[in-house]
């Protein structure tokens, strides 16, 4: 006689052992690659409250090239399921150049007084060994936009294709936060979401990548400036991106620097 | 018996004054069931492992506000089932997989348990079956109660809702179950 379990509870209890999960992976190594920055202990607003207080997007267009090879259909099929409206996920046909060094297309060059006032709030500057003042400040006529240029040094070895060791953009708008960039940049660029300073924010880090932000009364295009690592967050309603050769560690330092 | 909570207490108050190291043993100890657990309501291995690293992270960096002293189990285990339903939500990738059984051993590699061993195979594919037309909620309190073997206490801080909306929840979703199942 076959003894079996009597109840559905029995049943699923006896089922337990014999799921077939799929092999877990050790997700040691990568947890602590990501925490092993300077820890910041405060409270962690959600991806949704980000959204949810959004009033602009950040909208990425991750062009590498030999990367991306979307077509139009499948870009909007791309857009619409990362659920952002308007998104362009935009490629190239040709080699992105790369002596762009000296015309990063910024704005004018203004007082760090001019920049509060374009930002709207005041413009958060970063600190440490190697980051001292920053040499220009550009803001963008037409949109809340504060860029802090540094020359490269030896703590800021120069960005490829760029004679900057450090750009740092402020924008007045909230970035939208999805998880699924990482999945749209093959084989030549990687992203991964972080936290900076307890708040969600992603690493890109590879291939150059063009970006476009998208405010309500238009885009704004970074025709010029072609960046490398990346390191983006939003807080207070300000959007941060740090753009560097160096690697994460020294952009998690950088950001839980500025003040 | 009363040994693992006092040092589990321990590793977390270490992890909350910043030794990554005992945070990394939390993590070894925690990201079977992490990733299985995002398995269950995500069903692609490739959303779950996001979902279970993300949850470890946020975890990590959430530390002040787990209270000293309380079971650090369920508390993560909220954050990857909050990781895991938000990834569902914001749409999946690709189809999920269905749960299935392991064909000859268990994952993990072993011989299958005498509790498996005295169900037949088309209990078990029928009652998988009926797993797989549930909703991610009503599979995830499944998986919960019986198959990760966590207490009606423990899922109630896992799902954020009273002990007794547990078992209402879980009452329902056996009952679909149950219509799931061909009649005898």
């Amino acid at each position: 006689m076959n003894d079996r379990p009597r109840s559905l509870e029995d049943t699923l209890t006896a089922l337990a052992g014999g799921i077939a999960f799929p092999p877990e992976p050790d997700l040691a190594p990568q947890v602590r690659a990501r925490i092993r920055g300077p820890v910041v202990l405060h409270a962690t607003p959600r991806h949704r409250t980000l959204l949810r207080f959004a009033v602009a997007a950040l909208v990425l267009s991750l062009v590498a090239t030999g990367v991306l090879f979307f077509s139009p259909t499948s870009r909007r099929a791309v857009a619409d399921w990362l659920g952002v409206s308007g998104i362009h996920i935009s490629t190239t046909p040709k080699r992105l150049p790369s002596n762009l060094g000296r015309r990063l297309n910024l704005g004018p060059q203004v007082t760090l007084a001019q920049a509060n006032t374009r930002l709207g709030a005041r413009v958060r500057l970063p600190s440490g060994p190697g980051v001292g003042a920053p040499d220009e400040i550009h803001t963008d006529p037409a949109n809340p936009i504060v860029w802090l240029v540094y020359r490269p040094s030896s703590a800021l070895p120069a960005a490829a294709g760029h004679d900057v060791g450090l750009l740092v953009t402020e924008i007045r708008s909230n970035a939208i936060y999805r998880s699924f960039y990482k999945k749209l940049l093959g084989t030549g660029a990687t992203i991964r979401n972080v936290a900076v300073n307890g708040v969600p924010g992603f690493w890109i880090q590879g291939q150059p990548h063009l970006i476009e932000y998208r405010f309500p009364l238009g885009i704004r295009q970074e025709k010029g400036r072609i960046s490398g690592n990346s390191l983006i967050w939003s807080s207070g309603g300000i959007t941060y991106r740090l753009e560097l050769a160096r690697g994460i560690r020294d952009a998690e330092t950088i950001a839980t620097s500025l003040r | 018996m009363g040994g693992r909570p006092l040092d589990e207490t321990r590793l977390c108050e270490q992890a909350r004054s910043g030794d990554v190291d005992a945070y990394e043993e939390l993590v070894k100890r925690y990201q079977q069931l992490a990733f299985r657990t995002a398995y269950v309501v995500t069903r692609s291995a490739a959303d779950a492992e996001d979902a279970a690293q993300e949850a470890f992270v946020k975890a990590y960096y959430a530390l002040d506000r787990f209270r000293p002293g309380a079971p650090f189990k369920p508390w993560l285990m909220r954050i990857v089932v909050n990781e895991a339903l938000n990834r569902r939500r914001a749409g999946s990738r690709q189809e999920g997989l269905a749960l299935r059984m392991s064909q000859s051993r268990p994952s993990g590699g072993v011989a299958p348990s005498p509790e498996v061993a005295i169900l037949d195979a088309e209990t078990q594919r029928q009652v998988v079956a009926a797993l797989n037309v549930l909703s991610e909620r009503d599979r995830l309190v499944v998986a919960l109660r019986y198959f990760f073997d966590m207490s009606e206490g423990e899922m109630a801080q896992v799902l954020e809702c009273p002990v007794g909306t547990v078992k209402s929840r879980l009452s329902r979703a056996l009952a679909r179950v149950k219509e799931a199942l061909p009649d005898e």
